[in-house]
């Protein structure tokens, strides 16, 4: 039975902020809605370790990559309810076995979050206390993998990212789940018409007045002084907010021309696709 | 995807196979496979008790009649469980026996590494014994349980531990009895730490110096010592770690709370379910958390091994 809507995207385009959204809309009266939103992560080892009955830590890449579907139909069977909201950064990829490591089967679709590249780097930077430059030549890299071993061992499993328009033609390229591309751009212009989309697609019943309350709650500053208040138990870097600035185009601010080319050549198809920059290159937001 | 067999027919067993017996969380393997890992119960004392499980190589059955639960990795009836890791082995377990199918070219380590994780949580819950993934230390007479994901910590506290002194029961996984009284106690168990070359550098250790656990992967085996003083621990107390980005912090948890924490680090309570051992595991959880103190450890992530395990090592004193 389909149960999972996929809550997909590239670091740090707006999953998190889709997830309090979804929390506000679902479990509103709850306290402390940002250290419990819904949509757990794929990627934790703790559930993944409990559905495929196996430690991933002593497991390669490319095996823990051929029991994922498995490990997300066991996930998928435990739930009670759909749908089932559950974040994944992980590219569509295929595994040894040439399977699809988001099974279609247990899978009702997937909200595709995509944002402006040009302000991933500038903010993922940020988040993983690396430099601009460094972060640039990351989301080139075709076999982009974060956590990977062999060296230590972290919550999160291994996990293909790829680059930042591979992440993006993975999921446009398979036909087997539905996708909703919703732009973060599109989300901060008008967030309810957007979110009301999620819902939709994602087959709940909510009023207008329901979403409205959501979307007023899920506030970029709102969510920022909640930050500050009690903590964000997801927030990587001790220094550096995780509800840092949300703002479109503030890339201006921080990319050099030259890193601002670099980055519209390598990722050109997605951005044109997307309308982030015009047939000329020219950047759009 | 099933790759060819390689053990020999049972038939054709040499009858005088060479017979090992060991003891493990509170099972005595007499096993004709060699595990150097294990403990050898040769002069085990009496008081050691443990349940007989017979372990061998032979040909496993590839299905199991009537599943309650089947993927690729496991099938599972109430008494029986099955497990196959890819280009590793076959494992067929029932509660006083387990039959190993290795694969054609499966590294040996690799195949018994496995009976040190989902395998050896299969017998114990067969055997209805609570099976928590936890490391265990002894402190003075008893037993400290450290709990938690894998990540957490677990085997990184251990060692940082051990090399204060303090001798390592258990790594990852530990069995917990009950005296006639309800007193819970820990069974020991195998003889090594799983580490990440990173936590064996951060000591100053030359990972060259120690065995992998399997090829493909930066995981090694640290032996721990065998001059073990008791089999069965008293439990004095519990830890599970988090990880924070604030001040490591230590806090007592209670009521439902102290409930939910056990179910969460009972090693893999799914099976536990498929296999209907779900009253029985409440009737033991309840007894541990009458008994036991648990806490709960918000590790900050920047702090040193070695600092966090003489921040515990205070924790242990106050008890």
């Amino acid at each position: 039975m389909k149960k999972i809507v996929w809550l997909a995207s590239f670091p740090k385009s707006g999953n998190t902020w889709v997830r309090t959204l979804l929390t506000n809309l679902l479990n509103g009266k709850q306290e402390d809605i940002l250290n419990n939103l819904v949509a757990i992560g794929l990627s934790s080892r703790e559930v993944l370790d409990e559905h495929m009955m196996l430690e991933t830590s002593e497991l390669t890449l490319r095996e823990i990559d051929n029991y994922l579907p498995m490990a997300i139909r066991e996930l998928a069977n435990s739930i009670k309810s759909a749908p089932c909201f559950l974040k994944t950064h992980m590219a569509y990829t295929f595994n040894s076995y040439n399977k699809p490591i988001y099974p279609a089967d247990v899978s009702i679709g997937a909200i595709y979050l995509v944002r402006n590249v040009l302000d991933v780097v500038v903010s993922y930077a940020h988040h993983s206390n690396c430099s601009i430059d460094d972060m640039i030549s990351l989301m080139e890299k075709q076999d982009y993998i974060i956590n990977n071993y062999p060296k230590d061992i972290r919550p999160q499993i291994p996990q293909h990212y790829g680059t930042w328009g591979q992440h993006i033609s993975g999921w446009q390229n398979q036909s087997e789940i539905p996708v909703l591309f919703i732009r973060y751009e599109d989300m901060l212009a008008d967030t309810f018409t957007s979110f009301k989309k999620i819902v939709t697609f994602s087959g709940l019943n909510a009023t207008d007045e329901q979403l409205v309350n959501a979307v007023n709650q899920s506030a970029f500053e709102k969510l920022q002084r909640q930050e500050m208040e009690v903590g964000f138990k997801e927030r990587k870097s001790k220094n550096a907010l995780f509800f840092r600035n949300g703002k479109s185009g503030s890339w201006r601010q921080s990319l050099t021309a030259a890193q601002t080319e670099r980055i519209i050549k390598t990722h050109w198809d997605a951005m044109l696709h997307f309308n982030y920059i015009d047939a000329n290159g020219i950047p759009l937001y | 995807m099933h790759n060819k067999i390689v053990a020999e027919p049972d038939q054709a067993r040499n009858k005088y196979l060479k017979t090992y017996s060991y003891y493990f969380n509170g099972l005595i393997f007499i096993s004709e496979v060699n595990i150097p890992e294990l403990e050898p119960c040769n002069d085990i004392p009496e008081s050691a008790q443990g349940i007989i499980v017979n372990v061998r190589y032979g040909n496993t059955p590839r299905d199991i009649v009537h599943p309650v639960y089947k993927t690729e990795v496991m099938q599972a009836s109430e008494k029986e469980v099955l497990i196959f890791i890819e280009n590793t082995a076959w494992y067929y377990i029932k509660k006083d026996e387990l039959v190993i199918e290795p694969l054609a070219g499966a590294e040996e380590k690799s195949v018994r590494l496995y009976i040190f994780s989902i395998v050896l949580g299969a017998l114990l819950h067969l055997n209805n014994i609570l099976c928590l993934h936890a490391s265990s230390i002894q402190v003075g007479d008893n037993a400290i349980l450290v709990g938690g994901y894998s990540g957490a910590g677990k085997s990184t506290l251990a060692l940082g531990l051990h090399r204060k002194g303090y001798q390592v029961l258990n790594d990852d996984i530990s069995s917990v009895g009950f005296d006639k009284d309800g007193s819970a106690f820990v069974y020991s168990g195998v003889l090594h730490l799983k580490l990440w070359n990173r936590t064996l550098e951060r000591y100053g250790y030359d990972t060259e110096d120690f065995s992998k656990l399997r090829e493909e992967l930066e995981k090694y085996s640290y032996p721990l010592p065998r001059d073990r003083a008791a089999y069965h621990t008293p439990v004095k107390a519990i830890f599970l770690l988090g990880e924070s980005q604030e001040p490591t912090t230590v806090k007592e948890i209670d009521g439902l709370e102290k409930f939910a924490a056990i179910r969460r680090n009972t090693y893999r309570y799914k099976l536990l379910q498929h296999l209907k051992k779900t009253d029985r595991h409440f009737l033991s959880a309840g007894n541990l958390i009458g008994k036991v103190p648990i806490f709960k450890v918000n590790r900050n992530t920047d702090i040193t091994p070695a600092d966090f395990a003489a921040f515990m090592e205070e924790q242990f004193v106050k008890l």
